[in-house]
């Protein structure tokens, strides 16, 4: 009797367990391999934008639209945190065909050899059209590579920094243009406190800023002609932490540190201006609920009289555990997502602008009249393409410390502007440990 | 001699032994002379343990030591296979200052000692205040006492977002507290220096309910005859409380303390809801919520240095065994159990 409970218990456990191993979702990752004619090819493809919001809306749409006029593949959206969620799947060795996931996570999943490189798929029989391709944004296209020049990434969802100001406020404090220079934002700032009590400039604690700013004022990253040694110690960083500290300390300028907090803050109507992304128009939009009209501008130009934007953002990449037919499928739907007319619906419904000047034709076209109205239903994408096709667009430093190195030089501006730190001795801590981290000396 | 003194004099050892006496000890009985029902029993034991321990083994264990050995090399998605041996090497690098991992104990055993701290006193505190009389029946206890529980049932991340609105330094109730009491608004999360202590207020409130909860179990279990004998000797309720609850609640002291210290070393969710996301994933302005567990998800998840991040990761288990091992001795030592 004992040893049947036994027997029993036993079995029942090894069916639970190898039950785990195998779960539908696993198997349909992977089941069309060896699928037949009838069966279309299964690309399940994750990607982290809320699918109620309307970046989540233009994907659904596009996703439908590339199903309908491709019966023989089927795209399949799993809404998910992409870029962490990915690398336990990798790690489980069942990822997704597909993916939209951030620039830093590329590293690992490269030495472990899951990613397909894209070049082969760019310049194939069935490759990127040229036209469209000459036409990526020079900063966007760059940082879609690694160090050593291996290509896993192609862009799609390109982020650049913009101001969002409140158009009722922004009359009532009697404002006028958009402010071309910093000192005008301040006093802007200080004029909607002054005239209406409520904050004039919200700014993001964490200084995403810094590095646009640092080029605008005339820095560079690395010392000349290296790529390991950082030349953050310098006139132009000075420069830059002494902007960000006036700007902290004007009357008016408030600093915030949640991102979705400050679009709820924007939405109630008490902030002036805010500093955001072109990737949070839409969202912003949404948080205002049509309460008031929100205009749009692009940061200010630096001692060098130009304003450099940083790109942010997520790429598609193709996993290579995948079937040669799945690589092929995603890179079909890539192509078709990336294509002028699909790129026309993610600017208009999804406010991202798209990721080639190629693109900017058929945005215009399906925006229609509405495309240069600021306030407007299209200005948040409208002031990004400008800033795109002013060819002053950077991104972060490439390469898998990128992170660890950001952390650093973010650490040491608050440091500055929390506790006091001089300037000199913040920037001196800049090189010396981002230095040592690309070195290698840090994290072995 | 009254009631107090006499509970007083008793040492644990005597206490022990008079236990011991009592008959508490299960008689062993006649040893089986049948080889067959005993081996009958022990696997019937084993089936019956089997499936707590396989999920164990295979969801706790395993993983665990997998993480030990990750420790030890440059970690590789693709598994073992291509990653290279490191040695050591992530363990020296932990001390290196640019790492940030002395920061991160230095933070956390700020946090853990606030957290300990109050909720021993808070805790207890509480506790006292909704035991009710031992003779009457005391209305609407039952419902504060669910009132000061509810938070510890609630889930962390969902709270804590609620709690971000809450510190929200213009628009939030605790500055609007504040300026209502004619006190300047605090920069709360923006700020280095009150990052932690917003976190610390957001988790005392959710976990406060479970330490309530456990001295309120050690309060009932007071004998209400040596309670009634302090009175009646007039026993100031200072020394009642000092000579005859604090002893008998050291056990559920005990208790209050290792868990608090394991969950405190441990809390990662409200302060990266909180403070996470802010300088590429580590804690608040400058590092100020970047506890050991914040740290670890950095270096892992952020960074992307799988096997640095195992490396924390045991020794944050090192870490939390001492502590427990030593509170444990302690307990030993000043813990009255009856």
């Amino acid at each position: 009797m004992h040893l049947r409970l036994t027997i029993a218990v036993g079995a029942t456990l090894a069916l639970a367990l190898s039950a785990c191993g195998s779960t539908p979702a696993a198997s349909t990752s992977h089941g069309q391999s060896t699928a037949n004619a009838t069966t279309p090819t299964l690309v399940s493809f994750w990607e982290s934008h809320s699918a109620s919001n309307e970046q989540g809306h233009a994907i659904a749409k596009i996703v439908a639209s590339f199903n309908a006029a491709n019966p023989h593949i089927h795209v399949e959206i799993n809404v998910t945190p992409a870029s962490a969620k990915a690398l336990a799947a990798v790690q489980a060795g069942d990822p997704p065909v597909m993916a939209m996931i951030g620039h830093a996570p590329q590293y690992g999943y490269e030495k472990a050899g899951a990613l397909v490189n894209m070049k082969q798929f760019i310049s194939g029989p069935n490759g990127f059209p040229q036209s469209q391709l000459n036409g990526i944004w020079k900063g966007v296209w760059s940082a879609e590579f690694t160090p050593s020049g291996q290509q896993y990434l192609f862009p799609v969802d390109i982020k650049v920094a913009e101001y969002f100001y409140n158009a009722n406020l922004w009359k009532k404090a009697g404002l006028g243009a958009a402010p071309t220079s910093w000192s005008q934002l301040e006093a802007d700032a200080a004029t909607i406190h002054a005239k209406t009590g409520d904050i004039g400039l919200a700014v993001r604690i964490d200084h995403n800023d810094w590095l646009p700013q640092f080029y605008s004022n005339g820095g560079n990253y690395f010392q000349p002609g290296s790529s390991t040694k950082l030349a953050l110690d310098s006139p132009a960083m000075a420069t830059t932490i002494s902007q960000l500290l006036q700007r902290d300390r004007s009357p008016g300028v408030t600093v915030i540190s949640g991102y979705n907090t400050s679009l709820a803050d924007f939405g109630s109507g008490k902030v002036g201006i805010l500093e955001n992304t072109a990737d949070g128009y839409e969202m912003v939009r949404e948080d205002v609920g049509g309460k008031f009209p929100v205009g749009v501008f692009g940061p200010m130009p630096g001692t060098t009289g130009k304003a450099y934007t940083l790109y942010q953002g997520l790429s598609f990449v193709i996993f290579s555990h995948s079937s040669p037919a799945q690589q092929q499928a995603a890179w079909k739907f890539i192509k078709y997502f990336d294509s002028p007319s699909e790129q026309a619906v993610w600017s208009v419904i999804g406010g991202e602008p798209p990721i080639s000047s190629a693109d900017i034709a058929a945005v215009k076209s399906l925006a229609g009249s509405a495309y240069s109205a600021n306030p407007g239903p299209y200005a948040g994408t409208a002031v990004a393409i400008a800033a795109l096709e002013a060819g002053t667009t950077i991104h972060k430093i490439i390469g898998p410390d990128q992170s660890a190195v950001d952390s650093v030089i973010q650490t040491e501006i608050q440091k500055v502007l929390q506790n006091g730190l001089s300037p000199t001795a913040a920037m001196k801590a800049m090189d010396s440990q981002g230095d040592a981290i690309l070195a290698g000396q840090v994290v072995p | 001699m009254t009631a107090v003194d006499f509970e007083i004099q008793r040492t644990p050892s005597e206490v022990a032994a008079r236990d011991e006496t009592g008959g508490s000890r299960r008689s062993r009985g006649p040893r089986r002379s049948h080889r067959g029902p005993w081996l009958r029993d022990s696997l019937a034991g084993i089936g019956l343990v089997l499936p707590a321990l396989a999920i164990l083994g295979v969801f706790t264990y395993l993983p665990a030591l997998l993480v030990l050995a990750m420790s030890f090399f440059h970690w590789n998605l693709a598994g073992f296979g291509k990653s290279q041996f490191a040695g050591v090497a992530q363990y020296k690098a932990l001390l290196n200052p640019y790492s940030g991992f002395l920061q991160s104990l230095t933070v956390t055993a700020y946090y853990v000692g606030v957290m300990l701290a109050a909720t021993l006193v808070l805790g207890l505190g509480l506790a006292w205040l909704l035991r009710g009389s031992i003779t009457r029946r005391t209305r609407g206890l039952g419902f504060f006492r669910a009132v000061v529980f509810l938070p510890y049932v609630t889930p962390a991340v969902a709270t804590s977002v609620v709690w971000v609105f809450i510190f929200n330094p213009q628009f939030g109730l605790a500055n609007a507290l504040l300026r209502a009491l004619g006190l300047p608004a605090i920069g709360w999360l923006e700020s280095s220096t009150w990052a932690l202590p917003a976190v610390m207020i957001n988790n005392l409130w959710k976990q406060l309910g479970f330490a309530v909860v456990l001295f309120l179990a050690g309060l009932s279990r007071i004998p209400s005859d040596v309670m009634e004998a302090a009175e009646l000797d007039r026993a100031s309720p200072s020394r009642i409380f000092r000579r005859i609850v604090l002893p008998y609640l050291s056990p559920v002291t005990l208790v209050v303390v290792i868990i608090t210290t394991i969950t405190a070393m441990q809390t990662f969710g409200s302060i990266y809801t909180l403070t996470g996301g802010q300088f590429g994933g580590g804690g608040g302005p400058i590092n100020s919520t970047t506890t050991t567990a914040i740290y670890l998800y950095k270096s892992a998840f952020v960074d992307f240095h799988y096997g640095y991040g195992a490396a924390v990761a045991v020794v944050m288990f090192v870490l939390l065994l001492i502590l427990t091992l030593v509170q444990r001795k302690l307990g030993e030592r000043y813990t009255f159990y009856r």
